[in-house]
């Protein structure tokens, strides 16, 4: 049996932002490939956020959550910087204290490396894990790069198990960057230089070409494909480039917003909810640097999307809030201190 | 100068407010919410921990206007205004008290089906304190 | 031991920040003294009880001693008793089990509480602080949201009716007008207490009592030596108590307080009376929920039927059973320590007939009744009282 996705499990905040309230608030829409954003309530955070999507990956699971060996949970918007965000997310999911715990953060690439690391633990322990991707991206409401950010949670379940959809070959890149999504020790906001410079597509098309090139597969043997997408429009320029057809592409960004370190993850998901077995995923993360992937879909995702609230049904269940109750319930009006 | 529930304290209750495990008498089969040093129906003080579906129904609830709930909740109400709080008759029978979260107050009714989620549910000292609140559930009548 | 009150004495309840927990203990100690009709010299009283939840902080500790030696009482054997809102009929309760006892002649039994010269947001760190801490506290509730869901649960179970559930309120601000000594002293309309702000919905700001100052003394003896300081002692024929889980999501029924029930079982049983003998109450109205809910833990009424007693006006001054003529914890205040031995000197007066208003004044009652419950009836006291032969 191959070490795979077994089961998944997605949670998405119900409030929704449509972008048109920002561009009618401030004149102006830095993004107006995304109609709508998510945005977590007064008391969701990435911790929550990532309970909820691990306790349905759970429910779909043919593992308990006392059989996991380890988490591997990314978010680059957690409440602690010190303090394992994790730990609290293990307590909630399982009463064993026997687990090992491992969180990481530093860009939205997090949420694909949580992915991959669980499937490495996995493939090399023999134990079942789980990677959580949760993420709430912030920045000042008055700046630019916050018109788009938006709030999800996608959680997996990797095992061994009958028709698991499986990890098929993996390309990765590391280049150095500077001015582009950063937060510094202590910032509550993300900041952007705006430098013109297209970093992200240059690392996205060399680490899909290097994973293309190595597991010697072709554009037409893929049927979905996941690319990072903070915007809404980066996907189909890339596929462009790569000559990819548009209609291949799988982002949640443009209903949802771009939930960070979930985004790709989340974009997984929706292909897990979609295709046949058999039918192979790219997937492929950005973050000073790119990770790009190749999965197998197996019968057990079809299993597992059956069971419970898919995630079509949890995407259209929002509740369309004002602009106001925006600033007040993400807590931009509340005075620290 | 308030009440005040310590962090150690909070803490002793993790398994209750984070994964709803409760203790059920082995003497009268009574489940126990909160968990009771001695059965809350015999007295007697031997359980059997379960963990609980998270499904009940609404007893009775209120909003809570703006400024009208505990000193704990100031940062919410900034946030959210009102507060829908309700005693909640879960599926295995005992009540418990909790915030109704996501939820239009319009639409809750006695008897409205909900089930538990994993919330913050306020923030002191710099430590947040998470644990369950119910929401409406949709996919129940 | 028959026990018999020879005095009573209270403060006006109200807004008071600038008199001090001293002045006001001081003030309603004096009256009290006053008011024993042939004199006590206040050396006589061998035991005091003080009821308080202390809010402010102010004295924590031993503020029992220290308000004693405030009215030249200093040495006596003095208690602080401490049981939410329902401290002050505790304290009471102490000092009838002492004289019963034989172990004492002459006790005291007293209630403060100084709660307005607190900024709104400190005062707020004191209200909610006798309800479960640990799971309703912490759940976003405190009294209002507590009695608001006893009240929905009232309304669903036995189809009562807001309008009646106000009416407690509409009713006693209008005998609040008539007592000198209420906080507010002002008639209310329905529809507009209907129509104002929701505090907790279904209860509206004009559903709970306010915040208020006040003290309340009352001193009791042996009913065989009364006559020696009163020719109109007034003898306390029942006392009754019992306390019940603090939160109420512990509780089978949410439509009454079994606090309330037992206590009144235990206060009938010792007077040798039922509801039906009952002829003025004061009873527990912190919310106007309350009132109804008493009205049924009391048996004035069915279960349930609490709401028509409001509806047909028959706890109306002028009606069968008047409840709450001083105004109630609504209208005449809830300065939460003092309240249970301030509605012991609104009984006394009307068993002795000597109101301060006539008009207020319930005509011929030989047969008296307080219901003081703390908290969300995580305790209640019950005292049934007899007027002088
Ligand atoms: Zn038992």
């Amino acid at each position: 049996m191959a070490t795979g996705i077994v089961a998944h499990g997605a949670y998405v905040p119900k409030n929704r932002l449509p972008l048109e309230e920002v561009r009618r608030f401030w004149g102006g829409l830095s993004t107006p490939a995304i109609k709508e954003k998510a945005f977590p309530s007064y008391d969701e955070d990435p911790v929550t956020m990532g309970v909820e999507a691990g306790r349905q990956a759970l429910e779909r699971s043919p593992f308990g959550a006392e059989e996991l060996g380890a988490i591997f949970f990314a978010t680059t918007s957690g409440p602690y910087e010190e303090k394992p965000n994790v730990s609290t997310i293990a307590s909630a999911l399982t009463g064993s204290s026997r687990i090992r715990v491992v969180e990481m953060g530093g860009s939205p690439r997090a949420g694909l490396q949580a992915l991959l690391s669980a499937w490495e633990f996995s493939a090399s322990w023999s134990k079942p894990a789980m990677a959580i991707a949760s993420d709430a991206p912030i920045a000042h409401p008055a700046s630019s790069l916050e018109h788009g950010l938006g709030a999800g949670a996608a959680a997996f379940v990797i095992g061994e198990g009958e028709g698991a959809t499986t990890l098929e070959a993996v390309e990765s890149i590391s280049v150095e960057t500077f001015g582009e999504r950063f937060r510094r020790r202590g910032q509550s906001y993300l900041q952007d230089l705006e430098l013109r410079q297209d970093e992200l597509t240059g690392s996205v098309l060399k680490a899909i070409e290097g994973l293309m090139e190595g597991a010697r597969i072709s554009l037409s043997q893929v049927e979905a494909l996941v690319l990072p997408d903070p915007d809404g429009g980066t996907p189909a320029r890339i596929a462009k480039a790569l000559g990819a057809s548009p209609e291949k592409l799988l982002s949640l960004t443009p209903r949802i917003g771009d939930t960070g370190a979930a985004s790709v993850p989340l974009g997984l998901i929706a292909a897990l909810e979609k295709l046949e077995a058999g039918k192979r995923i790219l997937v492929c993360s950005y973050g000073a640097g790119a990770d790009a992937t190749s999965w197998i879909m197996g019968e057990a995702s079809i299993v597992s999307r059956q069971r419970g609230r898919s995630l079509e049904d949890i995407l259209e269940r929002g509740r369309i809030r004002s602009y106001g109750d925006y600033l007040k319930l993400r807590g931009f009006l509340v005075q620290k201190g | 100068m308030s009440s005040y529930v310590s962090l150690p304290i909070f803490a002793s209750t993790l398994r209750e407010r984070y994964r709803l495990e409760e203790p059920r008498c082995r003497s009268c089969g009574t489940l126990n919410v909160p968990a009771r040093m001695a059965c809350i129906e015999c007295g007697r003080g031997d359980f059997d921990w379960e963990k609980l579906t998270g499904r009940g129904r609404v007893f009775t609830y209120t909003v809570i206007a703006r400024g009208g709930a505990p000193t704990e909740f100031d940062e919410q109400q900034i946030m959210s205004g009102s507060l829908v709080v309700a005693i909640v008759e879960l599926e295995e029978g005992a009540k418990v008290v909790a915030q109704l979260t996501d939820c239009d107050p319009e639409e809750v009714r006695v008897g409205s089906p909900l089930k538990a989620v994993f919330r913050k549910l306020y923030d002191q000292e710099g430590v947040v304190r998470y644990g369950y609140k119910f929401v409406m559930d949709e996919e129940r009548e | 031991m028959e026990v018999a009150v020879i005095g009573v004495g209270q403060t006006s309840f109200g807004t008071f920040p600038k008199k001090s927990l001293k002045a006001l203990f001081f003030e309603a100690f004096q009256e009290a003294l006053r008011d024993v009709e042939k004199g006590l010299d206040p050396k006589e009283i061998e035991e005091a009880w003080i009821g308080t939840l202390s809010t402010g902080g102010g004295q924590l500790g031993n503020q029992a001693a220290l308000l004693c030696e405030t009215v030249g009482l200093a040495g006596v054997s003095a208690h602080h008793v401490e049981n939410a809102c329902a401290s002050g009929g505790f304290a009471f309760r102490n000092a009838v089990m002492a004289i019963r006892s034989g172990r004492c002649r002459v006790a005291m039994a007293a209630g403060i509480e100084k709660m307005t010269d607190l900024p709104r947001e400190r005062n707020r760190l004191w209200l909610g602080v006798s309800g479960d801490v640990e799971w309703e506290r912490l759940a976003g509730t405190n009294f209002p949201g507590i009695y608001a869901m006893l009240a929905r649960r009232h309304m669903y179970e036995h189809g009562t009716l807001k309008e009646w559930i106000t009416g407690v309120a509409v009713k006693n601000h209008a005998n609040a007008v008539h007592n000198p000594k209420a906080q507010f002293r002002f008639p209310i309309d329905l529809e507009r207490a209907m129509r104002a702000p929701m505090l907790a919905d279904p209860l509206t700001v004009f559903d709970a009592c306010g915040i208020t100052d006040g003290a309340a003394v009352a001193i009791v003896c042996r009913a065989d030596e009364a006559r020696r300081y009163t020719d109109r002692p007034v003898m306390v024929m029942g006392s009754g108590a019992a306390t019940d889980y603090l939160a109420i999501h512990d509780r089978k029924d949410l439509t009454g307080l079994l606090a309330a029930r037992k206590a009144a079982a235990q206060a009938y049983k010792e007077a040798g009376v039922g509801p039906k003998d009952i002829q003025v109450a004061e009873v527990h109205d912190c919310f106007t929920i309350a009132e109804i809910m008493a009205y049924e833990d009391l048996g004035f009424c069915e279960d349930g039927q609490g709401g028509f007693l409001i509806r047909d006006g028959l706890t109306k001054l002028d009606g069968p059973i008047p409840v709450n003529p001083s105004g109630g914890l609504k209208a005449k205040g809830h300065p939460i320590g003092a309240t249970g031995i301030g509605q012991i000197c609104e009984i006394v007066h009307q068993l002795r007939g000597d109101v301060q208003e006539p008009i207020r004044q319930v005509k011929g009652a030989r047969i008296g009744l307080t219901h003081n419950v703390g908290g969300s009836g995580g305790t209640a006291v019950v005292h049934i009282f007899r007027s002088p032969e």
